[in-house]
Formats: C-alpha cells, sequence, structure tokens
C-alpha cells in the first residue's frame, strides 16, 4: 500500500499537467482562433485592395485567374450592385449585391467585411467587399469571400499538433513524478513504521540510510538520536534502580509528603519500623499512620520554620520503638516544591544502652550505700557507748557489721569479675570436663542450704552425654550461680530439677524451644539479648557445633515475661525489694551470662509467674577433631 | 470517607480536618497516658506535673473539635454516612478528653506517691496501661481504616484491662492487711489502677462508636461477642441458623 504521501505528490503532478491542459483549451484556443481568422481576414482585404487597381472590365475578364490567385471566390460587382463575374459560378442569374453589408460598408467606407451564411455555398464565409474608383465616383466593387471552415480546418490542425506535444510531454512527466513522489515517500514511511514501532516499545533495527540528501541525513539523525537517548535512558534507569536500591536498602526509614501533607513515598525499613501494609501508609496522613503527638508538633514546627530540625518520637504499642525522625524539604526539582522528607532512625537500642548505664551508675551507687551506712551506723553505735553497756549488743552489732562489710566484699569481687569478663581478661582454662560431674559438684555445695530451706533436688542426666569444653571452675561458678538463685527464690519444701540434653545445634534450640504458656514474644525478646553473642561464638568456633544444655528448673514463683529481657542486666531485679532481703547482689546472672558468652555458650530463661522459673545454660562439647 | 468525594472541596477538607484534630487528640492522650505511667515508674514528679500542665492544651483542643463539628452539623447539613461520622466524632472527641482528664488523675496520684517510698515495683500496672493506650491507638485506627474488626478487638481488650484491675486490687489488698503502714501508699495505687480501667472502658466506647459509624449499628451496651460475626461492615445483621426457630 502506497501512503498518503505518494498520492498527494503524485496527484499534484496529475493536477498540474491537466491544468496546463485546461488554461491551453480555455485561453489560448479562443486567441488562436482569433488570430488565424484576423491574418486570413488580412490577407483577403490585401488582395482586394490590389485587385481594385485593376480597371473594372479586366477584373470581370480575369475573375476565375485572380480566384485561383487569392485562393477565394471572387466577386465583381458595379456601383448598382449587379454582379459583372463571379469566381464560382458563370451561368447563374444573380440578384442585386448592392444591399449586403459588406458592399454596402465598402460603398461608404470603400472597404466592408462581413461573416454571413451564405445561402449559395450553404457554408459560414468572410466576405471582403472592396470599393473599385474613387470616392464619390465609384465604379463598382471587388468582393471576395473564403469559407470559415477552411479556418477552423487549419485551426484544428494546429491544435491536434499542440495536444500531441502535451501529451508527449505530459506523460514522462507523470512517470517522472511517480517516480519522484515514491523516492520521498517510501522513505518518510519507513521512518514513520520506525517511530511507531519504538513508540510501542519495541527495539527496531536502525534505519537503513540511503544517499545523501536531506532524507538521508534526516535518517542517520534519527539512528543517532536513538541511540543516544537509549545511552540516556539506561543511564538513567541505572541511576534510578542504584537509588531504588538504596532507598530500599536503608535501615532508616524513609518517607516523603506530597504537598498536601500525605504519606506519598516510603521505603521498606519505615514499613517494617511501623509494621503496617503498603496500602495502610500510602496516602494517609501522619497522624492516621504514627499516632504519635510529638511527630506532628515537630512537621508543625517544621512547616512554621521551614529549617530541617530532629525530634524524638516513641511509636508502637507492645514493644515501643524509640526514632529519631529528622524533617527536613526535599531539595532541587521544581515538581518537588513543597514536599518534606523524614527519616526515622530507630534509637531504641541505644536509648535502652543508655538507661541501662544510668541504671548502672545509681545501681552501684546505691549497692554499696546501703551496707556502708549500716555499717557507719552500728560504727557509731558502738564508739558512742554501747559496746561498753552490754556484750551480746555489742556482739550483734559486730555481726552486723560483718554481714555488711561481707556483702561489700561481695559486691566489689563480683564487680570486678564482671568487669574482668567483660574487658576479656579472664582466661579459660579448658579441659573435658563430664556434664554429671560439674553438676554433681555443685549440687554439693549448695546441698547445706538445700537441705536448711526443705528443697528437694533431682537430676535427670541421660548416659552418653558428651563431654563439655569448659574452664571446670567457672563452669561450677555458673552453676552455682544459678543454682543459688533457684534456692533462694524457691520457697521451702519446693522442687529443684536439673537435667541435661543433647543439643545438636544452637539455632534449631532457639526455634524448637519454647513450650506452652511461654509467648513467642518472650522468645523473641529473649533472642534479642543474647543472639549477639550467639554468633560471635558461632563464627569464633567456626560453625555450629554439639550442644550441652543443662537445664534447672525451680517450683519458685517465676519472672513475668515482660521482665526476661532485662534479666542479666548488672543489678536488675524483678522484686527489688525482695531479692535484696535474700542477699544477692545483683550481678549474679550477669555474670553467668558473660562467662557462659565466653565460653561460646548461651544462657536462656523461660518463665511466667506462678510456674517456676527454667534456665537453660548451653555449654559447648568437646570438638570432633 | 475515602471511597467518595463530595462535591465541595471545602466539605471534605473540613471533614478530613475533624478527622485529624480527633487524631490528635488521641495522640496527645496517649502520650499523657504514657507519660503519667512513665512518672509512677521513675517517680518524676516533674513530669507529672508536666502532664497535670499540658492538660489544658487538651481541653482546649476539644473545645475546637466539637465547634468544628458542630458548624458541619448547622451549615453542611450532613446526612448518612457524614452524619454519622460527625456525631461519632463528637462522642469520641468526648470520651478522649475524660481520658486526658484521667491522665491527670494518675498524675495527682503519682505525686502523692511519690512523696513516700515505693510499696512495691509495678509489673501489672504498666501491662494495664500499655493496653488502655494500645485500645485508644487501635480504636483510633479503626476508625481511620474503618476496620470493624480492629474495633471489635478493641472492644474485647477492655476484659483483660478488668481482670488485671481485679488482679491488683487483691494484691494490694494483701499488703494493707500485713501492714496497715501501706494503706495509704495502697490506696493511692488503687486509685490508679481503677483510672486505668476507667481510660479502657472510655477506649472501648470509642471502639463502640467506630463500629456505629461503619455499620450504623449500635453495639454500645451489647455484649458478649458471639453476635460479631453478625456485625459486617454492610450493617445487616445476619440470622443464624438456631436464631430461626
Amino acid at each position: 500500500m502506497r501512503g498518503r504521501l505518494f498520492y498527494k505528490i503524485f496527484a499534484s503532478y496529475l493536477v498540474l499537467v491537466v491544468l496546463v491542459m485546461a488554461v491551453m483549451e480555455f485561453f489560448l484556443t479562443p486567441k488562436i482562433r482569433e488570430t488565424i481568422t484576423q491574418n486570413v481576414r488580412e490577407r483577403m482585404i490585401g488582395q482586394g485592395r490590389i485587385m481594385v487597381l485593376l480597371p473594372l472590365e479586366e477584373l470581370v475578364k480575369k475573375t476565375a485567374d485572380l480566384a485561383a490567385g487569392a485562393q477565394a471566390r471572387i466577386t465583381v460587382i458595379d456601383a448598382a450592385g449587379r454582379v459583372l463575374a463571379d469566381s464560382s459560378r458563370q451561368d447563374q442569374k444573380w440578384d442585386n449585391h448592392l444591399n449586403r453589408s459588406e458592399v454596402q460598408e465598402a460603398r461608404i467606407r470603400g472597404l466592408g467585411a462581413a461573416v454571413r451564411y451564405s445561402r449559395t455555398l450553404g457554408r459560414n464565409m468572410l466576405y471582403i467587399a472592396v470599393a473599385v474608383g474613387r470616392e464619390g465616383e465609384i465604379r463598382g466593387y471587388v468582393r471576395l469571400a473564403c469559407s470559415l471552415e477552411d479556418v477552423s480546418a487549419s485551426i484544428d490542425h494546429l491544435y491536434r499538433s499542440i495536444y500531441l506535444t502535451l501529451f508527449i510531454i505530459a506523460l514522462p512527466s507523470l512517470v517522472l513524478a511517480f517516480f519522484f513522489s515514491r523516492g520521498i515517500a517510501a522513505p518518510i514511511r519507513r521512518m514513520t513504521e520506525f517511530t511507531e514501532k519504538i513508540r510501542s516499545g519495541e527495539r527496531p533495527a536502525p534505519l537503513l540510510a540511503d544517499g545523501e540528501d536531506e532524507l538521508g541525513k534526516l535518517t542517520k539523525d534519527i539512528n543517532a538520536m536513538l541511540a543516544e537517548q537509549e545511552e540516556k535512558i539506561r543511564l538513567a534507569t541505572e541511576e534510578k534502580s542504584k537509588l531504588e536500591a538504596a532507598f530500599a536498602g536503608m535501615v532508616e526509614g524513609v518517607l516523603t509528603l506530597d504537598r498536601a501533607n500525605h504519606i506519598d513515598q516510603f521505603n521498606r525499613s519505615l514499613r517494617k519500623m511501623i509494621g503496617r501494609r503498603q496500602d495502610e501508609i500510602r496516602g494517609k496522613t501522619l497522624l492516621e499512620v504514627f499516632h504519635s503527638a510529638a511527630l506532628r508538633e515537630a512537621f508543625l514546627r517544621f512547616r512554621e520554620t521551614g529549617k530541617p530540625l530532629t525530634a524524638e518520637i516513641t511509636v508502637g504499642d507492645e514493644r515501643p520503638l524509640a526514632l529519631e525522625v529528622n524533617i527536613s524539604a526535599i531539595a532541587g526539582l521544581p515538581a518537588d516544591e513543597g514536599k518534606i522528607m523524614m527519616v526515622f532512625h530507630n534509637v531504641t537500642r541505644l536509648k535502652q544502652l543508655e538507661r541501662m548505664r544510668m541504671d548502672f551508675v545509681a545501681n552501684v551507687t546505691h549497692e554499696i550505700r546501703t551496707p556502708l551506712t549500716a555499717i557507719i551506723g552500728y560504727v557509731e553505735t558502738l564508739l558512742q557507748g554501747a559496746a561498753s553497756q552490754d556484750a551480746r549488743q555489742r556482739e550483734k552489732f559486730l555481726q552486723t557489721i560483718q554481714a555488711n562489710a561481707q556483702r561489700l566484699n561481695r559486691l566489689v569481687d563480683d564487680l570486678l569479675t564482671l568487669s574482668n569478663i567483660e574487658t576479656g581478661e579472664i582466661r579459660l582454662h579448658r579441659e573435658s570436663v563430664a556434664p554429671d560431674e560439674l553438676i554433681a559438684e555443685a549440687l554439693k555445695t549448695i546441698q547445706p542450704r538445700l537441705e536448711g530451706k526443705k528443697i528437694k533436688s533431682f537430676t535427670r542426666i541421660p548416659p552418653h552425654i558428651p563431654p563439655l569444653w569448659v574452664d571446670r571452675d567457672r563452669a561450677v561458678q555458673v552453676l552455682l550461680n544459678i543454682l543459688d538463685n533457684a534456692v533462694k527464690y524457691t520457697p521451702a519444701g519446693g522442687r529443684i530439677t536439673v537435667s541435661a540434653t543433647v543439643q545438636t545445634e544452637l539455632r534449631e534450640e532457639l526455634t524448637e524451644k519454647g513450650g506452652p504458656g511461654v509467648g513467642v514474644e518472650t522468645k523473641a525478646a529473649g533472642r534479642d539479648r543474647f543472639t549477639g553473642e550467639d554468633e560471635a561464638a558461632a563464627t569464633r568456633n567456626g560453625g555450629p557445633e554439639a550442644f550441652v544444655a543443662i537445664i534447672i528448673a525451680d517450683t519458685g514463683p517465676g519472672v513475668p515475661k515482660l521482665e526476661l529481657p532485662r534479666l542479666g542486666e548488672r543489678f536488675y531485679r524483678v522484686d527489688k525489694t525482695r531479692s535484696r532481703e535474700l542477699g544477692g547482689t545483683g550481678l549474679g546472672l550477669s555474670i553467668v551470662k558473660h562467662l557462659m558468652a565466653a565460653h561460646g555458650g548461651r544462657l536462656e530463661i523461660d518463665s511466667a509467674p506462678g510456674q517456676g522459673t527454667t534456665v537453660a545454660l548451653f555449654f559447648p562439647t568437646v570438638k570432633k577433631q | 470517607m475515602d471511597t467518595k468525594r463530595h462535591t465541595s472541596k471545602q466539605y471534605e477538607t473540613e471533614l478530613q480536618e475533624v478527622k485529624e484534630s480527633l487524631l490528635y487528640l488521641g495522640a496527645l492522650t496517649q502520650q499523657a497516658i504514657e507519660d503519667s505511667i512513665r512518672a509512677l515508674l521513675d517517680r518524676d514528679t516533674g513530669l507529672a506535673r508536666k502532664v497535670i500542665a499540658n492538660d489544658a492544651f487538651i481541653d482546649k483542643l476539644d473545645g475546637e473539635v466539637e465547634e468544628k463539628c458542630i458548624r458541619l452539623l448547622a451549615l453542611r447539613q450532613p446526612a448518612a454516612r457524614d452524619l454519622r461520622f460527625i456525631t461519632t466524632a463528637i462522642k469520641i472527641n468526648g470520651h478522649l478528653e475524660r481520658i486526658g482528664d484521667m491522665a491527670v488523675k494518675i498524675c495527682e496520684k503519682v505525686a502523692l506517691l511519690n512523696e513516700e517510698a515505693q510499696l512495691k515495683p509495678y509489673i501489672d500496672l504498666p501491662r494495664m496501661a500499655e493496653i488502655a493506650r494500645g485500645m485508644i491507638r487501635k480504636s483510633l485506627d479503626a476508625l481511620v481504616k474503618e476496620d470493624v474488626a480492629l474495633a471489635n478487638e478493641v472492644r474485647r481488650e477492655d476484659e483483660a484491662v478488668d481482670s488485671l484491675n481485679e488482679q491488683i486490687f487483691r494484691e494490694l489488698l494483701t499488703f494493707m492487711m500485713e501492714d496497715p503502714r501501706t494503706i495509704h501508699r495502697s490506696l493511692l495505687i488503687m486509685q490508679i489502677s481503677k483510672t486505668v480501667e476507667r481510660i479502657s472502658d472510655h477506649a472501648k466506647g470509642i471502639a463502640d462508636m467506630v463500629v456505629f459509624m461503619i455499620t450504623g449499628k449500635n453495639v454500645r451496651h451489647q455484649w458478649p461477642f458471639d453476635e460479631e460475626e453478625a456485625i459486617r461492615p454492610g450493617g445487616r445483621k445476619q440470622v443464624k441458623p438456631s436464631q430461626i426457630q
């Protein structure tokens, strides 16, 4: 199919040719006809004028010869109008010719012309009459007549040749036009198809450029432009995907607000931080998503001042997150005018650490001050003379002082141990130790206290438990610490069970454990606390290995699940008043936790109020070489 | 509000404004509850006084929301959904304002408690306050998402707070029986606990109104929840086979 452009170009040529012909027909034809008629007439007038130079008698005599010479019918008429001679017929009886218009005209002006239908010849004739003699003494007239049909015939002849010429010119020019229009239309059509393909997303082969003319250049330019565009698009896409990857991979939550203060874009981190689905965030307002008065106030403040600012907010209910949010305007493109970007940093852990540090200082001071106050108080009393009065009283005072001094000593010892473990100054003298041996040793040490509270202890150790790869003294210390806690919190007549199991892999244990009554929440929280050390341990030991879990379960009051994650923090006490009465330093679990970590093991606590507490100690076994 | 557009852009904006103000009020009251409990746990009387001082702003905002709602009622003469939304907004506004007052009440007690030694570590009380606070957030979230299921979840949580309150009550009773010197502090803690319990009642009230707004069904005094299946966003109550006879 040929395009419209082809027909347009071709048709214009066609119209041009037809127009030329039409112009010829309508303007040239009458002109030519007139010119030829004029010529014939001029000639006849000239001939007539020459003829009248002859006397009338001569004219009559030589009519036939003159007619032959002039190629016209000649009639000689006398002044009265009688026909003296006629070249066409001699014998005919002529009527008076004086009333003929050309003769009348000649009578007056000496020359007359008329076009008339000749009844004699049955044709349109051109008549020219010339008077013979001078004005006033006219002797007769010579009338020349010529058939106009003859003139027409010669005109037609002329036309035929003109039309033929025109046709000869038109035909090749149309053929030329056909090829020329095709030559322009075809490459343009190809370009159109090409661009259409690009628009529909295809990637066609480059256009073939033929010729060095404008079209060829255009083709080359299109090819070059396409290549350039593709390169630009590729770069832009690359840049965009890089940005998107950065945006998505950012630890910080990011969101942008559109001009109507609705959330426009956001990344995955943000979604995870606030735990909402995409459609619960997009297009919503800040309040709808965060329910945070602090965020709204920060946002309003930013809108007022226009200066980037930082605020702290808390989101979430069960495990609230402390977020630091930076608010700034999106600079750059005019399309982004009035848009706002917010970046959220999760500072929950930082806040926790800050709080722990503050608690620690406060706690140390408090823990040291309490026994010191007691010691100072009793010493003062003794100095004031109480000693001299009553020996028994004095004895009691001194005992109290001793107890408090010992407590202080224990506290300082514990702190030192802890600090040594933490700074890594403690050296583990690892050896192969059988778990039952270890448990027996610990139980033996604690036995008097068990008896004192009438607590029954059970041990369940299956045979073929692999030996542990631990520092014997430290391991016993760990077990003792846990048992000590168990004894402390288990009411009289209670029960403590110590068991051991083999764990093939640390990770499995994490997911398998967490029986009924202990929510997933607790497990997650517990994991948070200890995961760091686990991973460090795993890498240190060159991958997962077999563990033995020594599990100590008591029938004490248990620990609320919310408190579980905080066990192991220094000086952290669930029940602050009670635990100090029982003589703990508040550092026991902390030391256990760190010692287990130093061993490449782990501590895990499961508990619920009223259901006792289960402590699992994961010790590494002797590595299979 | 989200699904359909009003012919008047202005009207649309006004409704959205009411919603935003409600959410802001909600966020402020949640903050107040959190701060009041934090003041209790950290024995931070300064924080308690701050919460008391901030209540004036909550009251002011409450007045503004109410005025906005009434103006909308008067000028726009809303119908159907919009009317339900505005009436709901007025009621939720009232609940939130009361919750703000209760946070103040807690803080007053906290200030008194801080003048004496700590009676016991607080475990159940913060948990209770956390649930109550979560109820406010969830019920307002249900309002935003028009989520009946979420609103019903809030309505159910009220029970957990009630039982925690009773537990605290029993525990404090033992303290008081053991040692009469603890009676003053125990009573203060009891009052705080009771106030938190009332906050959760108000949160439940908000959730009830949200259900009303979405379904057009009044569930305020309806209990238990075996009928919740029947409350669907369409607002029609489905008859169970057992009810046909």
